[in-house]
C-alpha cells in the first residue's frame, strides 16, 4: 500500500515535469516546425504536423537576406562589446567606492542607484529622447551604448556582492606598500572581481540582446536595425508569411540557447546575485 | 575625471595616521594642521572621484530626464512644439480627479493573479527538483530557458500560439475539444491570456531563485526530519517554506510592482487593444496618440509613486533583506 | 501608361467641375497647360550634395523602389551625390518626437499629429498658394494663411475596394452604393457565402485610422470637419460623424466582420480579398493596385477587385472624397533646401511614383488614374473637402486632443469595434463621444 502510494506520488512528480517541460517547449518547437515549411506547405498543414524536409532551410534564407539579420548580428555584436565595456567598468567602480569608503553621502547614492532601478524606464523615454538628441547620439549606436552602459544597477549589485567576499586585508596590505586607491582598483580589486564579471557580462549581455524598445526608439535608420527591430520589422513586409516570422523567431533564439547550453550555472548565479536586490 | 586626485592619493584611510614627531612647535602645528586637513580633503574627495563616472551618467541618463519629466507634467506640452505652457498642479488635478484614468489598474489583477499562478508553479518545481530527480540539470535548464528569450521572439511565438487554428487550438482539438475561444479577440479571455505568456515567461525566473533559496537550506536539517519519521508534506511545510518564506515574499512584492507597471507582452502582442491597455500603455498612448506629453508625464509619475509605495511596504516588512541596501 | 482616355477625360472635367463649384481653387485650370522642366526654376546654384528623406514606406525602401527614384533623381542632377533614405515603422509616433530636435532630414512625410499652427515652425514653405495653385492640387491641407508647408505625394479618393467575385456568388448584382444597400449586400455575402463581409483590419489598426478621410463623403458634405467644429453632437443621429461611424459600428454589430478582429493582418487582408475570403475593405483608391497585384500573385485575377464610393446616406446618389494622401514638407532647418525643393518636385512631377500607386497626381495638368473609372461609371459625384478657415486652422486638432478622442488614431476605432462586439447600443455609445467632444469644445474653443 505505501509503496504503491510513492510510486503513485513519483508518477505524478515526473508527469508534472513532463508536462512541463512539453509547455514550454512546445510553442518554441511548433515555431520550429512552421520555419521548415514551404509556403504551401504552411498553408496545407497543421501547426503541429513536422515539417517534410527537415533541411529546408529557405525561409532561413529569406528572412537573413531580405530581413536584414545580418545587420542586425553586426549591430547588436558592436553594441554588446563596447557597452558591455563600458558597464563593467561603470558598474565595478561605483560598486568600489561603495564598498571601500566610508563616506557621508554614501547611503543617498545607494538610494539613488536602488531609485532608478525602481523606475519604469519606458516612461521615461520621452524625457530621455531629448537628452539623447541634445548629446548629438540619436540615430547612432552611440545612443543604445550610452543607455546600456549608464542604466545598470543590477550588475552593480552583483559587484557589490562580490566584492564583500573580497578580504579589506588586501587593500590594507598594499596601501601599507605605497599602492594608491587607483592602483588597488585596477590591480587588485577588478582581476580578484573577474568571476563576478563574467557573471555580470552574461545577465547584461543577455538584457542587451533582449533590448527592444530603447534601439527601436533611438536607432530608427534601417541599417542600425539590431536584432530586436530586425525582427520586429518582419510584421509589416512578411505579416502575412509565418513561415518567414518564424524563420526569423528561431534565428534570434539560437544564440541565446547556445550561450545557455554553455554558460548555464554562470546565468544562475547571475540571476540570483541580480534578481534579488 | 579626477584621476591626478587619484594618484595623489597615497594615504590609508583606515585607521587614523599616528602623529609623528614629538612636541611640534605652535607653527608646526598649524602647518601639520592643514596638511591634514589637506590629506582629509583628498580623503574626502576620493570616493566621488570613483563615482564621477557612474555618478555622472545616473544623473545625466536617470535624474535629469526624471526632473525633465517633473517639469513637462506641470505643462501642457504635446511634445511636438518647441514651447509648453505652464499649467501649475492642472494635471495632477486631473490624475486626482478622473477615475477613468484608473480603471485600466484593473488589468493588472490578471497579471497580478498571474504572478501568484506564477510563484506557486515556481516553487512546486523548485522543490522537486531540489531531491533526487532524473535528469534533474536537464528539466531545470527546460523550465528555466524561456526567460532568457527575446520578448519579440516571445511576442511572435504566443501569436502563432493564440491565432485560429494555431497551436493551442490544434492541441486542444486534438485532445478532442473542438470549438476553442478566440484567445485574443474575447475581451474576456485576453487579458488572461496574455497573462498566461507573461506567466510562461517569467516562471523559470522564480523558479531559479526559490532553487537557490532551498539549496541553502542546512541539509542536516531534512535528516532530522528524516529521523522524526516526517513525511514530504512535512519537509515542505516546516522545512522548505519558512527556509524560503523570505524569497517568496519578496517574489509576491516584486510581483506586485511588476503588475502595475506591465507593458512590454501587451504592447508586442496587442498594442493594448480590445480592452488590454495596461496603466503604462495608456500614458504612452496619451503621449503619443492623444499628444498629452504633459498629462503623460504626471501619469508616470504616478505610476512611479505607486511602485515606490509598494517598494516602500517591502523594505518596512523585510528590513534585512540579503542585500543590505542601508 | 494604361490610362483609359475617354472615362479620364470625362473624370477630369468632371473633377474640375466639382472644384469649381466648390469655389476656392480660383483661377488656375491647369488642365491644358504643360508643366515647365522641373529644374527650371530651381533656385541659383542648382540641387547637389546630399540629401536626407524621411519616409513613412518602409516596404518602398525594402524593396529598392526608393533608391531607384534616387537613381533617377541623380542622373538628372548629377551634382546631388547621395539620396539617403530613412524609414521608420511607427511613423507617427517617432517623427512628431524629432521635430523639436529639428532632426528629421531634409525632407520628410509629414507625421500626423502636428497640427497646422506648428507647421511653420519646422516647416519651409514651398511658395503662396497663388503661385502654387497654378501647378499643383491638394495644397489646402498643409497651407497657413497664403504660405503653402506641404505637397501632397498624390491624391485619393475615398471609398471601398471590394471582390466582385464574391458579391456575384452572393446574388448582390447592382453595386451597392447606398448605405441601406450596401449593408444588406454585406448580409448577402454573409449569408450566401463562405466570405467575411467586411475586414477591419484591427490589428494593424492604421486603415481604422484613415477612415476619418471619409467624414462628410456619405452626405456629400465636403464642411464637414469645419461643421464639426461648431458642433456639440456630431454623432447625433444624421450628423456627419455619425454617418461615418455607423458603417463601422453596424457592421461589426451585426456580425458582418471577420471573427476575431486581434489576429488580423494587413498584408494577408491583400490576398485574402484577392482569392475571395474577404468581400470588402474600406479604404482608398490607393489600396486598388495593391488588391489587384496580390490577387494575381495568389493565383486569382486582378479583374475581380473592384471600387465602390463609400455608402451614402441616401439611395440615388453617392459621393468621394479627393485629398491628399501624405504630404512632402521640407526641414526649415535644412541645409539642402534648393535640392530637398527639387527632390519634391522630382517625385511629384516625374518619378512615376504616382502612377504606380495609382494616386490621382498632384499635378492639375495630370489625367485622373484609370482606377477611378469604376466611380464615373457609378455616377459618384467627387469633391475635395474644404480647408479650415483662416486662423481656424489648429482648431480640429485642438478640440481633438482636448477631448481626448483622437478621430484620426487607430485606438479611438478599436475601442468603438470592442463596444460594438460586446453589443453596446450604439446610441449609448455614440452619445458617449458627444459628450467628450463637447467637453473638448468647452475646452479648447
Amino acid at each position: 500500500m505505501k509503496t504503491a502510494l510513492r510510486l503513485g506520488a513519483k508518477g505524478a512528480k515526473y508527469a508534472s515535469l513532463l508536462i512541463a517541460a512539453v509547455v514550454c517547449v512546445g510553442p518554441l518547437t511548433v515555431v520550429l516546425f512552421a520555419s521548415l515549411k514551404t509556403k504551401q506547405e504552411y498553408a496545407a498543414s497543421g501547426p503541429l504536423d513536422p515539417p517534410t524536409n527537415w533541411f529546408n532551410f529557405a525561409n532561413f534564407a529569406t528572412a537573413f537576406t531580405n530581413g536584414q539579420m545580418l545587420q542586425g548580428f553586426v549591430n547588436t555584436a558592436i553594441i554588446l562589446a563596447i557597452s558591455l565595456t563600458g558597464a563593467i567598468f561603470v558598474g565595478t567602480l561605483a560598486a568600489y567606492a561603495l564598498d571601500r569608503f566610508n563616506f557621508a553621502g554614501r547611503k543617498l547614492v545607494y538610494g539613488a542607484f536602488l531609485l532608478a532601478s525602481l523606475i519604469p524606464s519606458v516612461l521615461m523615454q520621452v524625457a530621455t529622447f531629448h537628452i539623447i538628441y541634445r548629446l548629438g547620439l540619436f540615430n547612432t549606436r552611440g545612443a543604445a551604448i550610452l543607455l546600456f552602459m549608464g542604466t545598470d544597477v543590477i550588475s552593480i549589485y552583483i559587484f557589490l556582492q562580490f566584492m564583500a567576499s573580497i578580504p579589506v586585508s588586501l587593500d590594507e596590505a598594499a596601501m601599507i606598500d605605497g599602492a594608491s586607491r587607483w592602483t588597488i582598483y585596477w590591480r587588485i580589486i577588478l582581476p580578484l572581481l573577474r568571476p563576478a564579471i563574467a557573471t555580470a557580462v552574461i545577465i547584461k549581455g543577455i538584457a542587451i540582446y533582449n533590448e527592444f524598445y530603447i534601439p527601436f526608439l533611438y536607432m530608427p535608420a534601417r541599417d542600425l536595425g539590431v536584432i530586436s527591430t530586425s525582427l520586429y520589422r518582419f510584421k509589416g513586409p512578411y505579416g502575412a508569411q509565418w513561415e518567414v516570422i518564424a524563420a526569423g523567431t528561431i534565428v534570434v533564439i539560437v544564440p541565446t540557447l547556445v550561450l545557455f547550453l554553455f554558460l548555464q550555472r554562470h546565468i544562475y548565479r547571475g540571476l540570483v546575485a541580480g534578481a534579488v536586490k | 575625471m579626477g584621476e591626478i586626485s587619484l594618484r595623489t592619493d597615497n594615504t590609508p584611510t583606515v585607521k587614523p595616521v599616528p602623529p609623528r614627531g614629538r612636541a611640534p612647535w605652535p607653527r608646526r602645528v598649524v602647518s601639520r594642521c592643514r596638511a591634514i586637513s589637506r590629506r582629509r580633503l583628498v580623503r574626502m574627495i576620493t570616493p566621488w572621484a570613483f563615482l564621477a563616472l557612474p555618478l555622472g551618467l545616473l544623473i545625466l541618463l536617470t535624474y535629469l530626464p526624471a526632473y525633465n519629466l517633473i517639469r513637462y507634467s506641470l505643462t501642457d506640452w504635446d511634445g511636438i512644439d518647441p514651447t509648453m505652457n505652464w499649467v501649475g498642479l492642472a494635471n495632477y488635478q486631473r490624475m486626482a480627479t478622473d477615475p477613468a484614468l484608473y480603471r485600466v489598474l484593473f488589468v493588472s489583477l490578471f497579471y497580478l493573479v498571474g504572478a501568484v499562478v506564477q510563484i506557486a508553479i515556481a516553487l512546486y518545481f523548485a522543490t522537486i527538483l531540489s531531491f533526487k530527480v532524473f535528469a534533474k540539470n536537464v528539466f531545470k535548464g527546460i523550465l528555466f530557458f524561456p526567460y532568457l528569450i527575446n520578448g519579440v521572439a516571445i511576442g511572435y511565438v504566443f501569436l502563432y500560439l493564440f491565432r485560429k487554428d494555431g497551436t493551442l487550438d490544434t492541441t486542444l482539438a486534438f485532445f478532442g475539444l473542438q470549438d476553442p475561444p478566440q484567445w485574443l479577440g474575447d475581451p474576456k479571455l485576453i487579458n488572461a491570456s496574455l497573462a498566461g505568456t507573461s506567466v510562461w515567461r517569467f516562471t523559470g525566473m522564480n523558479f531559479v531563485l526559490f532553487l537557490g533559496a532551498i539549496q541553502s537550506i542546512p541539509g542536516d536539517l531534512y535528516e532530522a526530519a528524516e529521523l522524526d519519521g516526517a513525511n514530504s508534506w512535512h519537509r515542505f511545510w516546516h522545512i522548505i517554506l519558512p527556509g524560503v518564506r523570505r524569497v517568496v515574499a519578496l517574489s509576491f512584492i516584486l510581483a506586485i510592482s511588476g503588475a502595475l507597471a506591465v507593458f512590454e507582452i501587451p504592447y508586442v502582442m496587442t498594442g493594448g487593444a480590445n480592452g488590454s491597455k495596461t496603466f503604462a500603455i495608456q500614458a504612452v498612448e496619451m503621449a503619443f496618440t492623444h499628444r498629452k506629453v504633459g498629462l503623460a508625464s504626471a501619469m508616470a509619475l504616478v505610476l512611479l509613486a505607486m511602485v515606490l509605495l509598494v517598494t516602500w511596504v517591502q523594505r518596512r516588512f523585510f528590513p534585512d533583506e540579503r542585500v543590505e541596501l542601508t | 501608361m494604361k490610362t483609359k482616355w475617354p472615362a479620364a477625360v470625362a473624370m477630369g472635367a468632371l473633377v474640375s467641375l466639382v472644384l469649381a463649384a466648390c469655389g476656392d481653387n480660383g483661377d488656375g485650370d491647369g488642365s491644358g497647360t504643360s508643366s515647365p522642366p522641373a529644374g527650371a526654376d530651381a533656385p541659383a546654384g542648382g540641387p547637389a550634395g546630399e540629401l536626407k528623406v524621411l519616409t513613412h514606406r518602409t516596404d518602398l525602401d525594402q524593396d529598392g523602389t526608393l533608391q531607384g527614384y534616387a537613381d533617377k533623381f541623380m542622373a538628372k542632377y548629377p551634382e546631388v551625390t547621395k539620396v539617403e533614405f530613412e524609414s521608420i515603422t511607427a511613423y507617427d509616433d517617432d517623427v512628431p518626437l524629432r521635430l523639436s530636435t529639428g532632426d528629421f532630414g531634409d525632407v520628410l512625410s509629414i507625421p500626423n499629429g502636428v497640427t497646422n499652427d506648428q507647421l511653420a515652425q519646422f516647416f519651409e514653405p514651398f511658395g503662396t498658394k497663388a503661385e502654387l495653385s497654378a501647378k499643383y492640387q491638394f495644397l489646402d491641407s498643409f497651407s497657413v494663411g497664403d504660405q503653402v508647408y506641404g505637397l501632397a505625394q498624390g491624391g485619393i479618393a475615398t471609398g471601398v475596394v471590394y471582390n466582385k467575385k464574391v458579391f456575384a456568388d452572393a446574388g448582390v448584382t447592382q453595386p451597392p452604393t447606398s448605405y441601406d444597400d450596401f449593408l444588406a449586400a454585406l448580409q448577402a455575402v454573409k449569408d450566401n457565402t463562405d466570405a467575411v463581409p467586411l475586414y477591419t483590419n484591427y490589428k494593424d489598426g492604421w486603415p481604422l485610422g484613415d477612415l476619418q478621410r471619409n467624414m462628410g463623403v456619405a452626405k456629400g458634405n465636403a464642411d464637414a470637419k469645419n461643421d464639426m467644429t461648431a458642433n456639440d453632437a456630431p454623432w447625433a443621429e444624421d450628423g456627419d460623424a455619425y454617418w461615418l461611424d455607423s458603417l463601422l459600428y453596424d457592421a461589426v454589430d451585426k456580425g458582418l466582420t471577420e471573427d476575431d478582429p486581434t489576429t488580423t493582418n494587413w498584408e494577408e487582408s491583400k490576398t485574402l480579398l484577392g482569392t475571395g475570403k474577404v468581400a470588402t475593405l474600406v479604404l482608398q483608391s490607393w489600396a486598388i493596385s495593391q488588391m489587384q497585384a496580390a490577387a494575381t500573385d495568389a493565383g486569382a485575377s486582378a479583374d475581380d477587385i473592384g471600387f465602390l464610393p463609400v455608402p451614402s446616406a441616401t439611395a440615388g446618389a453617392s459621393f468621394a472624397a479627393v485629398l491628399g494622401d501624405r504630404y512632402y514638407a521640407m526641414n526649415a532647418k535644412s541645409e539642402n533646401k534648393a535640392t530637398a525643393k527639387a527632390w519634391v518636385e522630382f517625385m511629384i512631377e516625374e518619378s512615376g511614383y504616382d502612377a504606380k500607386e495609382g494616386f490621382v497626381s498632384t499635378l492639375k495638368s495630370a489625367p485622373l488614374p484609370s482606377n477611378l473609372s469604376a466611380l464615373s461609371y457609378l455616377g459618384t459625384e467627387l469633391f475635395e473637402p474644404t480647408a479650415a478657415p483662416a486662423g481656424a486652422e489648429g482648431l480640429f486638432d485642438a478640440i481633438d486632443t482636448a477631448a481626448e478622442i483622437g478621430f484620426s488614431s487607430a485606438p479611438y476605432r478599436q475601442a468603438l469595434i470592442d463596444q460594438a462586439r460586446q453589443h453596446v447600443a450604439k446610441a449609448e455609445a455614440f452619445s458617449a463621444l458627444n459628450a467628450k467632444w463637447a467637453a473638448g469644445r468647452a475646452a479648447a474653443g
